[in-house]
């Protein structure tokens, strides 16, 4: 068993989720700038990326690159640019700003919540490496 | 190097008070007359853009532009500054639209205070992550 490989999925989910805050923390921000457009993770659509790779060993992803070479990069779950969308605006404002601050706020207390869910997993897990450890 | 939450959080905070201390200086001359038309109070407006590095960013102030609507012109004849037709030029601030503005800067403070100590919240449950 490999320990990277045991806790892959929560430390990936964990990176993206705080890279979405980072996303909605834009968003918030820019809620008075004129011509901003809301922008969000496409979270299926990177998971989806990183998804197969996951389950087995999640630094080669088993479809598209594959490592070939000790010095290749390695693929992890990272939002690239592709994966970041603009948001459909539920009406238009008249200096053509998109952020519904409303709706911000709840994807970011859902966000929070999801972060926290993967943190509690986390522990859950490291708790019973320990565990494992000492023999108890 | 790409910016922090804090920082993020931060920017706009600082752009909003900013608005803040801008309308409160407009309201505060909102009565202020003037001998001439050039010398008269503008209402002044931040102009607000995002930063954006990677698609990711704060909130930044281009400048302060200062509105072109014309000052108001009144016939008072008895007041010392008045021009030689006996005209006072009063600033050409709109109360409810500083009102306005007063109040949508005061929320968009408030969400980034709510965003920062969720984040924090966060964070320090992040570090205390295995123990």
């Amino acid at each position: 068993m490999n320990i990277d490989n045991y806790l892959a999925v929560h430390a990936d989910s964990l990176r993206l989720r705080s890279q979405r805050t980072k996303i909605l923390a834009t968003n918030i921000a820019n809620s008075d700038t004129p011509n901003y457009k809301a922008r969000d993770l496409a979270f299926a659509e990177v998971l989806k990326d990183v998804g197969p790779g996951l389950r087995q060993h999640h630094t080669v992803a088993s479809r598209g690159l594959h490592m070939t070479h000790r010095d290749h990069i390695s693929k992890r779950a990272s939002a690239s640019s592709a994966s970041i969308m603009y948001r459909e605006p539920a009406h238009a404002s008249l200096d053509g700003n998109t952020v519904d601050k409303d709706q911000e706020q709840a994807r970011m207390a859902e966000n929070s919540v999801r972060y926290q869910a993967s943190l509690q997993f986390m522990t859950s897990r490291i708790s019973d490496l320990i565990r494992a450890i000492r023999g108890e | 190097m790409s910016q922090s939450i804090f920082d993020i959080a931060g920017s706009s905070m600082r752009a909003q008070s900013q608005r803040l201390n801008v309308t409160a200086s407009n309201l505060a001359n909102a009565n202020t007359v003037a001998g001439s038309e050039a010398e008269a109070y503008r209402a002044r407006h931040p102009v607000f853009a995002a930063m954006l590095e990677d698609e990711i960013g704060g909130v930044q102030t281009l400048g302060i532009v200062e509105s072109n609507r014309p000052p108001q012109k009144r016939y008072e004849p008895h007041n010392p500054i008045a021009d030689q037709d006996g005209y006072v030029y009063g600033s050409n601030v709109d109360s409810v639209e500083e009102l306005t503005n007063m109040m949508s800067a005061s929320r968009s403070y408030q969400s980034n205070v709510d965003l920062l100590n969720t984040v924090r919240q966060l964070m320090l449950q992040t570090l205390k992550l295995g123990q």
